[in-house]
């Protein structure tokens, strides 16, 4: 079980003649096990960066990231981190090393050092939940976008990871192929895997039971996606509305009353009806 | 533009060979190559031998015939290989025809002139060549580029000890494998983004061909980079370094098979070492002098 906090963070990249761009100013948030978390915002919001960091692939400038207590400014336990945190990272293509499918997603779990008889058990359910079983054998480059970044999942499910991370993982696939990530998600949330998926797409920031938006690197706002999508903020991050959130906004302005952001066409629909009675 | 490159496609099959482990075919690999260098390439300067000396490669043939057989690799994807290297071959060839002085000349022009040796030895010669292709293309078709990657480091392990870093250096062996791909379907779209800027690749002459190949290098370089960078935080964030006592999820372990293929191609060794030590053509005497009456 692991919460994340991240406390006073500040993170500045330096862009040479002694410049730096401050990427993140002064964050603070924690994460609960189990949660679902979206973390939307432009780009150069900080989004990216804000991920690389809860892993420890970056180290803050200022403010600690405490994954479990563990802080991963530590050089010692840094593993102990990577092992909690996995990430998926956006380009499919770059993420595997191996040619043939079930040797990637073994990688890791070959990383840490664990008896060959658990990697096999492991790699087993982690194929398994992404629905990748079948294709254990093939050549990993002669898959699909989607098929690959399924892979890239069951990579770091073969960790048994508490937290996993999407940093945009759905935006070089096909609709189709980011439904099926999406429902894949949505399950391993289920089973107790804390998710925080980056993203620009509002329809998946739906699915989440908690949003963060982010703007030039500070948080602006951190709440349900129902308040969220009624309130003014997403305007503010130059963000667009999901399309029933949009549609609702649409009707209030002419007589209709939505209290809180329909998240689904359903709910729209149903909310409707109700009015309309 | 690559469709005809077969390095590293695996042919995936569960035969006898594939289920060989991949340090077996590396070695045996190895052995075959040094066995083909064995084989005579010049059977005597007297004419009335100029045919011998193709015992060897009838064997070679043979034991390759029996490889493929136990393999179950398609003939198309082998004779593949050949073709990425026929300019190869045949400019060797046509080389070596015009060389040698020694035998009967059975063509002259000018100061060019053909002789029976110079047709034997060129005969010798090509069939060498594309035995070796044939047979070095076995290990890839057969053998997972991981599997190979695996078997190299385990092979080279004694280095180790004298810290040369072998298993880093089997893991760049591996993502390369992993990346051709990948950076060959890349340059397929360079190079159409660069046609549909107007750019030509098929005119001009060799310097201008060259020259042209600049616009597609750059990109492909720039992007190989971001590439390298992304792939390296994945494998930070996998646990990559984690520990020295890194575990394998593929075993590899000798058999049966692994012995009977190390007798086989033993015994093929042994064969074309006594046809070149102790026998000295008394089998090409049997099979062709009575045919040639002589």
């Amino acid at each position: 079980m692991s919460t994340l906090k991240i406390s006073g963070v500040s993170y500045s990249y330096s862009i040479g003649d002694g410049k730096t761009i401050r990427a993140l100013k002064n964050i603070s948030f924690e994460v609960e096990q189990g949660e679902y978390l979206a973390l939307v915002g432009m780009n150069g919001s900080g989004k990216s960066t804000l991920a690389k960091l809860l892993n420890g692939l970056y180290i803050p400038s200022k403010g600690t990231v405490l994954v479990d207590g563990i802080d991963t400014a530590n050089d010692d336990t840094i593993f102990e981190v990577r092992k909690k945190v996995g990430i998926v990272f956006q380009n499919p293509d770059n993420q595997a090393v191996a040619t043939i499918v079930e040797d990637d997603v073994a990688f890791g779990p070959e990383n840490l050092g664990i008896p060959r008889e658990e990697i096999v058990e492991r790699v087993n359910e982690a194929l398994e939940a992404v629905g990748m079983d079948k294709h254990r054998e093939r050549t990993f480059s002669k898959l699909s976008g989607g098929q690959k970044q399924r892979v890239a999942i069951a990579g770091v499910l073969a960790m048994r990871p508490d937290v996993i991370i999407l940093d945009e993982s759905t935006s070089m696939l096909d609709p189709k192929g980011r439904r099926k990530i999406m429902s894949i998600v949505k399950k391993l949330n289920e089973a107790g895997i804390t998710i925080i998926n980056i993203t620009h797409h509002m329809d998946e920031a739906a699915h989440a039971n908690r949003i963060i938006v982010l703007k030039n690197g500070s948080i602006i706002a951190d709440s349900t996606p129902k308040e969220i999508f009624a309130s003014k903020v997403m305007d503010e991050a130059g963000l667009k509305l999901p399309l029933p959130a949009q549609i609702a906004n649409q009707l209030n302005e002419n007589g209709f009353n939505f209290e809180s952001a329909p998240l689904t066409l359903n709910e729209l629909m149903e909310e409707i009806c109700q009015q309309l009675k | 533009m690559f469709k005809d490159i077969s390095f590293g496609q695996y042919y995936p099959a569960n035969s006898f060979v594939h289920k060989l482990d991949a340090r077996t075919k590396l070695l045996l690999t190895i052995v075959f190559i040094v066995a083909l260098f064995f084989i005579p390439s010049n059977a005597t300067n007297r004419v009335d031998q100029a045919w011998y000396g193709y015992f060897g490669y009838m064997v070679t043939f043979a034991v390759l015939l029996v490889v493929i057989i136990f393999a179950r690799v398609p003939i198309g994807s082998i004779l593949k290989s050949i073709k990425g290297v026929l300019f190869i071959i045949v400019l060797m060839a046509v080389i070596n025809l015009f060389v040698s002085n020694q035998g009967e000349v059975l063509w002259a022009w000018k100061r060019l002139h053909i002789t029976d040796t110079a047709v034997h030895t060129t005969i010798k010669l090509i069939l060498r060549l594309v035995l070796l292709i044939i047979g070095a293309s076995i290990l890839p078709l057969t053998t997972t580029p991981v599997a190979i990657a695996d078997g190299l480091e385990s092979l080279l392990k004694p280095l180790g000890w004298i810290k040369v870093p072998i298993h880093d250096m089997a893991m760049i062996l591996s993502i390369a494998l992993r990346f051709i791909p990948t950076l060959f379907e890349e340059t397929q779209k360079i190079v159409a983004t660069q046609k549909a800027r107007g750019a030509s690749f098929d005119t001009g002459n060799l310097f201008k061909r060259a020259k042209a190949l600049i616009p597609i290098l750059i990109p492909l370089f720039v992007s190989s980079f971001r590439r390298a960078d992304e792939l390296a935080f994945a494998m930070d964030s996998r646990c990559y370094n984690a520990t020295n006592k890194r575990t394998k999820y593929r075993v590899n372990r000798m058999g049966w098979r692994d012995l009977l293929a190390f007798l086989f191609m033993n015994a093929y060794l042994v064969v074309i070492l006594l046809d070149r030590y102790y026998w000295v053509f008394e089998m090409d005497r049997i099979i062709f002098g009575g045919w040639l009456g002589k």
